[in-house]
């Protein structure tokens, strides 16, 4: 079951952009309205004695704006791969040469997005410890958490680029993302949690304990999450319309 | 709304711009491509 040349007629019919150009117009007017949010409207960030945080009078911390959905984004790239390596698997199993292809492909894209947003997750995270912490890497549970979730994700990228025969490639790829799901939850969810002293506790406590003036909710839930997941979505359509293209010339 | 913060918000702005433009123009070129046209350029 060759995943790289029998469906491939089929791939020709299949148009992976969501339709309309509305979308990405709400894209760009979301982006833009969540920077202008970010600086305009929302008020410093407090410490917990009700101070404002270091730099710049305590906007110079707003960069966890950005910063949380990145890291959010990331964590659901490991989901969102898995579920399409599972899916890979089934369709492999059933024989649907289309569908492990389909599979094969939105899997590496999650994959490939969940490197990218760690890596802005991790410099948006550095800019903010500079700021507040004094140092880009202070070797906090959470950075060093990111930083093994990087070098899984690199790892997958890695392993995709030195596979030639893309039918082992997709089951490795499969087999290689189920794997590394599971020290991805730990390392996102669990273990800065059991951790009990990290210096996330403070800027967490900021953005959940209200610690924000103005309507920093609104702002992250209602136009920063929503925004950043539509560029998500975009991004992932488009390099997998890429990927396809690529498949249809190797043909 | 201090000018600092106009000056703040420069810079991401500006980034979000350059990657609104990046990913308008990566868009266009693959509808081209999608519909047959300019198969070079793949």
């Amino acid at each position: 079951m060759a995943v790289g040349n029998a469906p491939n007629s089929q791939l020709n019919n299949v148009n992976s952009s969501i339709p309309g150009l509305w979308w990405k117009i709400l894209t760009g007017i979301g982006m833009t309205l969540t920077i202008l949010a970010v600086y305009l409207v929302v008020g410093p960030v407090l410490n917990k004695v009700g101070q404002p945080f270091y730099t710049l009078g305590g906007h110079g911390a707003k960069v966890i704006f950005f910063h949380v959905p990145c890291a959010w984004l990331g964590s659901q790239c490991y989901i969102i791969g898995a579920c399409y390596a599972v899916s890979y698997l089934r369709a492999r199993a059933r024989g649907e040469r289309f569908a492990m292809v389909e599979a094969d492909l939105k899997n590496a894209v999650a994959m490939e997005l969940g490197l990218l947003f760690s890596v802005l997750a991790t410099i948006t995270g550095m800019v903010f410890a500079k700021n507040e912490w004094g140092a880009y890497w202070n070797w906090d549970p959470r950075q060093t958490s990111i930083l093994i979730i990087m070098f899984l994700f690199a790892a997958y990228v890695a392993l995709r680029g030195i596979v030639a025969d893309p039918d082992l490639r997709a089951r490795q790829g499969a087999v290689y993302t189920l794997v590394a799901v599971v020290p991805g939850i730990f390392l996102y969810f669990i273990l800065p949690r059991i951790v009990g002293d990290t210096m996330h506790a403070e800027p967490n406590k900021a953005l959940i304990g209200r610690q924000i003036s103005g309507n920093y909710m609104y702002t992250m839930y209602g136009l920063t999450l929503p925004s950043f997941i539509m560029l998500f979505v975009w991004m992932f359509q488009l390099r997998l319309r890429q990927m396809k293209l690529e498949l249809r010339k190797s043909a | 709304m201090e000018p600092k913060m106009f000056t703040l918000a420069l810079a991401p702005l500006i980034v979000w711009l350059g990657i609104f433009w990046y990913l308008n123009m990566i868009d266009r070129k693959l509808s081209k491509l999608e519909a047959g046209k300019d198969r070079d350029e793949l």
